[in-house]
């Protein structure tokens, strides 16, 4: 790929998790992946890191994942950058039925494979 | 002329005597009158004379009464002498009274009766001088009419205590008999009914003539040996009275019938008894068939209730599995995710040689999704209720469902049989919850079936009636004649054991082996189709094989 590494900023509480998709991510060489396991600190991570796209967990103590949402969008820093919300509080059949979207925003349920999570951030970052 | 000849001829002469004795005593006990003079001088009798009957029918010779003027008087009997000496007393003032029938005491004390009848004479002056009499036993007539009097006072006797009416109709002329009781019967007093056939005719009901009449002609015919008739006649007062005719007809040698007589039985309050009685077991029966009717509601509601019951321990196991799922999902998924992607780096970084851990490493995986199916089904349970109910042709969704099932449907070969009715009304409901509804039943079916089995899918616009295989949970969400779509998903394996139906919807209840099925599917779609308001039942079909009936309210073109 020519095209320099996409920055994806992944929000979750859960450190596991945004390890696992730093892994598997930054294994692809496409991506360059930084995470933050703390919501109140991700309005600032996220203007400080410009990513290109923000995976973002729903469920989270502190700020949940809407609310920092509305934050994010918001930040004229962070404008037009597309927020994915990866969350386990929805079903598969929910995202069908939603058409793939939380209060307008795209998302993935969890349990996902990285497969599903490449074919998503490719949608979104174009 | 000597002794010898004077001994035969004395002896011939005894002979004959003897011969005419005999003759004379057999004359004698044949002979029942006998008759009498006597000699009347200044209006007192003088002598008495008696004819030689008066032996045969008093057994006192003439000599006797010749030697014992009131030996004629002394064997009166006792009770009828005042009777005599009146009757006497008239005749010897001259009168000529007329017969007289009284009892005397033969010489031997047995009691005979005569009939006395005198003839009185009188000389030139007018004056009582004899008179002559003729004595006539007359005893067997006397008890002959004394037996006919006794058997005719029985019989008065038995109809005036039976209260029966008596009739008697001679064929000949017509005419007829009614007893007073007969008239009396009918509210008539004696001379108010003709005596003739007719009379009775005239009070006949017209309903019951012609078979008043067929019974009468079946008895003179001698067809019926009898004659019994139930019929009604008409009162005085109009009304009409049940009376019960019995008879008998007489014949003539000839066999024609001449004569025919019976008895009427007033039958009117035994008939009001009856009809009393046949209402009241009328009205028992029906008071009968209304509590039979009432314990069936009874039952009804019964089984209505227990099946609510069981609908809301199954609501409310649905529902505490659904929360308990919904807090539960969330904490399980965020594990997976991170073994999900665990697994995707360990792949992404094992050397090609490590066939064992690449299949252990795929195991994983294979459990991963499995676990994930069970926390999505769970959650199916804890997120049906915020629907998105929109208008939807349901033959579209079947389709839209068979399409999302292809892979499956071609890796099992699959044969699918449409029998989608024509312009099924559309229905009210989630299309997406509807789909899995669907989507769980065609599963099921390919999972109960052997490789090239036959999957039916049929649908139709009915009436509600009741009859529908969803008997226990339907009757609560339809009503008889209610319109609705029916939706049938039929496979051809092997069915379901009979023990196995009543629990066929609880969550965990699963027939499958280990690991094909979560045991939630049918939970799930029965949650769904309960919250459309629909009903689902699910039964082995007759020849072989599950049938799966939904049945959903058509909805109105109108609304959105």
């Amino acid at each position: 790929m020519n095209d320099p590494k996409k920055r994806i900023l992944v929000v979750d509480d859960q450190a596991d998790i945004t390890r696992m998709l730093k892994l598997n991510l930054e294994q692809t060489n496409d991506y360059e992946v930084r995470m933050e396991n703390n919501s109140r600190l991700a309005l600032a991570a996220a203007e400080e890191f410009h990513p290109d796209l923000i995976l973002l967990d729903v469920v989270m103590p502190g700020i949940d994942g809407g609310d920092l949402a509305s934050r994010l969008e918001a930040s004229p820093a962070l404008k037009g950058v597309p927020i994915v919300f990866l969350t386990a509080a929805a079903t598969k059949a929910e995202v069908s039925a939603r058409g793939g979207r939380i209060g307008g925003l795209p998302f993935l349920a969890k349990p996902v494979n990285t497969a599903e999570v490449v074919k998503c951030l490719k949608k979104y970052l174009g | 002329m000597n002794t010898t000849l004077f001994f035969e001829r004395s002896n011939q002469a005894d002979q004959a005597v003897k011969e005419s004795e005999g003759r004379y005593q057999r004359l004698l006990a044949s002979v029942t009158d006998y008759v009498f003079s006597v000699t009347v001088d200044q209006g007192k009798p003088l002598a008495t004379s008696h004819g030689p009957g008066c032996e045969a029918v008093t057994g006192f010779t003439p000599g006797e009464f010749e030697a014992d003027p009131f030996l004629w008087f002394l064997m009166v009997y006792e009770a009828d002498r005042p009777a005599v000496t009146a009757r006497a007393e008239q005749i010897l003032r001259g009168e000529a009274p007329p017969a007289l029938e009284h009892r005397i005491v033969r010489k031997d004390g047995s009691i005979r009766w005569i009939r006395n009848t005198v003839v009185p004479r009188k000389d030139e002056q007018g004056r009582l001088v004899m008179y002559d009499g003729l004595v006539s036993d007359i005893t067997e007539r006397k008890q002959a009419e004394l037996a006919l009097r006794q058997s005719q006072e029985r019989l008065a006797l038995v109809i005036q205590g039976s209260n029966d009416g008596i009739w008697d109709w001679n064929l000949t002329t017509d005419e007829a008999y009614f007893s007073p009781r007969w008239k009396n019967m009918l509210g008539y007093e004696e001379p108010e009914v003709q005596n003739h056939f007719s009379a009775w005719e005239r009070l006949l009901h017209p309903d019951d003539r012609q078979r008043a009449l067929g019974r009468l002609q079946a008895c003179l015919s001698g067809e019926t040996p009898n004659f019994e008739l139930e019929h009604r006649l008409r009162h005085k007062d109009g009304t009409f009275r049940w009376i019960l005719a019995r008879g008998v007809a007489l014949h003539d040698a000839g066999g024609k019938p001449v004569r025919m007589a019976g008895s009427h039985v007033d039958m009117t309050d035994r008939k009001r008894a009856e009809e009393q009685l046949s209402q009241a077991y009328a009205e028992l029966t029906q008071q009968q068939e209304d509590l039979k009717r009432t314990l069936q509601e009874l039952r009804a509601a019964h089984e209505k209730l227990k099946a609510a019951q069981l609908q809301l321990i199954q609501a409310a196991k649905l529902e505490s599995v659904g929360t308990l799922a919904a807090g539960v999902a969330h904490e399980v998924k965020n594990p997976l995710q991170t073994i999900l992607m665990g697994l995707d780096f360990l792949s992404g970084n094992l050397p090609a040689s490590k066939e064992n851990t690449k299949l252990v490493l795929s195991d994983m995986r294979e459990a991963v999704t499995r676990a994930h199916a069970i926390i999505q089904e769970l959650l199916q349970l804890s997120a049906q209720r915020d629907f998105e109910l929109k208008n939807e042709d349901l033959n579209l969704l079947l389709e839209r469902s068979l399409l999302l099932l292809r892979n499956e449907l071609v890796a099992s070969q699959t044969s699918v049989a449409r029998r989608l009715g024509a312009g099924l009304p559309p229905v009210r409901i989630d299309r997406g919850k509807m789909e899995q509804v669907f989507i769980n039943l065609f599963l099921n079916a390919l999972q109960a079936m052997s490789p090239g089995g036959v999957l039916t899918v049929a649908t139709r616009s009915d009436r509600f009636n009741g009859d529908l295989n969803v008997a226990e949970s339907a009757h609560r969400q339809f009503r008889r004649g209610d319109r609705v779509v029916v939706v049938e998903v039929q496979d051809n394996g092997s069915g379901i054991p009979e023990a196995h139906l009543p629990r066929i919807f609880d969550p965990f209840f699963t027939t499958k082996p280990v690991g094909v099925g979560t045991g939630l599917g049918l939970s799930v779609v029965k949650s769904i189709v309960d919250l459309h308001g629909g009903a689902i039942g699910i039964k082995n079909a007759p020849g072989g094989g599950v049938l799966a009936t939904v049945v959903l309210k058509a909805g109105s073109k109108d609304s959105p």
